[in-house]
């Protein structure tokens, strides 16, 4: 059973639909990131958790217990919202202090549990500042201490870092990380935390697991492993990875024993895959899309068979590698090379990738071929 | 060049506000400035023509606020002038009480009622919210002139004539609509998520207003209570006729009481318009910066 379980979710706006039909279930000390694009739904999800939304449909359950109708401020949840919501008129102490005053903590408990929670975030020197006097790392660093100082069931998190700068953000996530494994590892109740960002490389770096949304629902649950290697559709195999992944569209064909991707006239041998992905499909031969990484395309030595004619457009250098522009037949290729591989722009090559590095998708349902 | 006609535009713009500012200054300032003046003046002085716009010490006088305090009649007053000072100028002082009661409670009335209303217009769309709140600010175009004779009426089979209470609640749902509409439109310029923070950390409704909404929504809260005070302690047409004795009466009426007949004091009626509106004065000064931060304030 889950922790947390949200069971067919809808949410509609005066017509619109911003969550459809969403399940979701999320267990105790994980670290959950809902991913997708801007408007797909993760904030509306994510105060629909808190309460702050009352969805349209469904039911929401917490530990067994249907949460679905009762208010914020009985759900033992912590939110950090996206722009802060330090209260202005408070000092950073009172900030943080504020739910335990609320649920009438003792003065010396309350003095204790400040202190130790602006110590896990470096904040303790600006307990008495306000947080108009604050930069904004550090406000940000008082908005999670005033979620740390509760012990929620849930922690809510909706895009907490996008208001830093890179520098910050990438310092900020290491933390995050940091902590949810010390709370996730506590004894008493484990942080549990819900993290909504459309930056995916938040989503890599901090999920256990990750839900990749697409127009209010999720198209993809995973680890983050498995989501960068094994993506279930189109949708999430080209919003994971940067740049993003390679889609050339063509069929699939059987060819004595073996199966190939046929397209413009190119041959690629795809073996084992193609013919399972053939078989599943129980079918001989069917149009088909290939997918492949940027750093799974190989430049090829000359000559070599089975490997693609291209012509490089653009060297683009990114320091630890090289961005290279491809053009294949009237196709566009990108591949990510090291930069001690000696290309230049206008010159012909040879590309090809290695049958396990690719993915094979339905071009009508979108969905991985390989299941 | 450039900079010298932009700086020149700019010195052209100030010097407009400049003059617009103190047209806008004299026209409210004169009256009061002439009452200031009068009150000061012996009634004699008051009638030669041309007037006297700075009492010398031969005009100069305290016996209208004298007469207004302590109920004496000078010597000198008495026998220079031949307008009367009627008893009811010493009914200024219990009328300004009056008055002062009176405001006091519509006030404490508007932000008991106007808090919430202004909260739940500005937060909650429910089914006919904006007819609701539209129909609150047509009452408003109401005329006075036009209710007050049917409130006569209702007031007397209640038999609530002459009674504060009865003002009270008129002024209450006279101001109320204004009241909502200042505080909601402060509360809309406050970010929702300052409230949802709250709820978030444990704070029921009436906690969240308590704590968080209206801290931060001071200055709109004050600018409003100051409307309504204002209002209240300002109305002259239902006070005049629901009230008929010192145990309603408020400063506005007897004020116009003082001005009845060819006889009237000047000098008597400036001097107790100068007292009625010390209060309201006062109140401005102490408030100036809240009112003007609740009219104009944008959050982030
Ligand atoms: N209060 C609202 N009223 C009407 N429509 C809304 C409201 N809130 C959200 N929506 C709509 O619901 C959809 C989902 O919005 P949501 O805020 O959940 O997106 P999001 O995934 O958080 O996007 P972003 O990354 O831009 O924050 C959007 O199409 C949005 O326009
Ligand atoms: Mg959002």
């Amino acid at each position: 059973m889950g922790f947390l379980k949200l069971e067919k979710i809808t949410k509609r706006f005066s017509g619109s639909l911003a969550v459809d039909h969403l399940d979701l279930e999320v267990e105790e000390g994980e670290f959950l990131v809902l991913l997708g694009p801007s408007g797909c739904g993760k904030t509306t999800t994510l105060r629909m958790i808190a309460g702050l939304e009352v969805q349209t449909e469904g039911k929401i359950t917490l530990e067994g217990k249907d949460i679905s109708d009762s208010p914020p401020e009985r759900r033992d949840m912590a939110m950090v919202f996206q722009n802060l919501a330090l209260y202005p008129h408070m000092t950073v102490f009172d900030n943080i202090a504020f739910y335990l005053q609320n649920i009438r903590t003792p003065k010396e408990t309350i003095e204790q549990k400040v202190r130790q929670a602006a110590r896990q975030v470096g904040i303790e020197e600006f307990l008495t500042r306000y947080p108009n006097q604050l930069s904004g790392g550090q406000r940000q660093r008082v908005a999670l201490a005033r979620a740390l100082v509760r012990c929620p069931k849930v922690f809510l998190l909706d895009e907490p870092l996008s208001s830093l700068d890179a520098k910050l953000r990438a310092g900020m996530r290491s933390e995050l990380k940091l902590l949810h494994r010390n709370l996730s590892q506590s004894k008493e109740r484990k942080g549990t935390f819900i993290y909504v960002t459309h930056d995916q490389v938040e989503a890599l770096t901090l999920g256990t697991r990750v839900a990749v949304m697409n127009k209010g629902n999720i198209v993809q649950l995973s680890t983050p492993r498995d989501l960068y290697n094994k993506p279930r559709n189109l949708f999430a195999s080209t919003f994971v990875g940067s740049p993003s992944m390679n889609l050339i569209e063509g069929s699939l064909e059987r060819e004595n024993g073996s199966a190939a991707f046929i397209f413009q006239g190119n041959r690629i041998a795809l073996g084992e895959i193609g013919v399972a992905a053939l078989k599943r499909a129980n079918r001989a031969q069917m149009p088909a899309i290939l997918g492949v990484r940027p750093e799974s395309v190989k430049i090829a030595s000359p000559g070599m068979t089975g490997a693609l004619a291209a012509q490089v457009v653009t060297v683009e250098p990114l320091g630890q590698n090289n961005l290279i522009n491809l053009q294949v037949g009237d196709r566009m290729l990108i591949a990510l090379v090291s930069p001690d591989l000696a290309i230049h722009e206008g010159e012909n090559v040879n590309v090809c990738f290695q049958p396990q590095a690719t993915h094979l998708f339905d071009p009508q349902t979108e969905e991985n071929l390989l299941g | 060049m450039l900079a010298n006609t932009i700086s020149g535009r700019r010195w052209r713009k100030q010097l407009l506000t400049l003059v617009a500012t103190a047209l806008i200054l004299i026209y409210i300032l004169a009256p009061i400035c002439w009452a200031i003046v009068s009150s000061f003046q012996k009634e004699s002085a008051l009638e030669d023509r041309p007037p006297h716009f700075f009492p010398t010490a031969e005009i100069f006088t305290l016996s209208h606020y004298k007469f207004i305090f302590t109920g004496q009649i000078d010597k000198e007053a008495t026998t220079m002038i031949q307008a009367q000072y009627t008893m009811s100028g010493t009914y200024i002082l219990p009328g300004i009480v009056n008055s002062i009661v009176i405001a006091l409670a519509v006030t404490a009335i508007n932000l008991l009622f106007g808090l919430p209303a202004g909260h739940a217009f500005a937060r909650y769309q429910f089914w006919g919210s904006s007819q609701v709140f539209m129909g609150f600010l047509v009452t408003r175009l109401l005329p006075a002139i036009s209710i007050v004779i049917p409130m006569y009426i209702l007031l007397q089979q209640f038999d609530l004539l002459d009674t504060k209470r009865a003002l009270v609640g008129i002024y209450s749902a006279i101001t109320l609509p204004f009241t909502i509409w200042i505080l909601k439109a402060y509360f809309q310029n406050i970010p929702v998520e300052y409230e949802e923070a709250a709820r978030m950390d444990g704070c029921g409704y009436l906690r969240t207003m308590w704590r968080v909404v209206i801290p931060l929504a001071r200055p709109g809260i004050i600018a409003a209570a100051i409307f309504a005070f204002m209002a209240a302690y300002d109305e002259f047409v239902f006070a005049t006729v629901l009230t008929s004795s010192l145990n309603s009466k408020t400063q506005t009426v007897i004020i116009a009481g003082l001005a009845q007949g060819l006889s009237a004091s000047r000098g008597l009626i400036a001097a107790a318009a100068v007292v009625c509106f010390l209060p309201p004065v006062l109140l401005a000064i102490l408030f100036r910066k809240q009112v003007v931060q609740g009219l104009t304030t944008r959050f982030a």
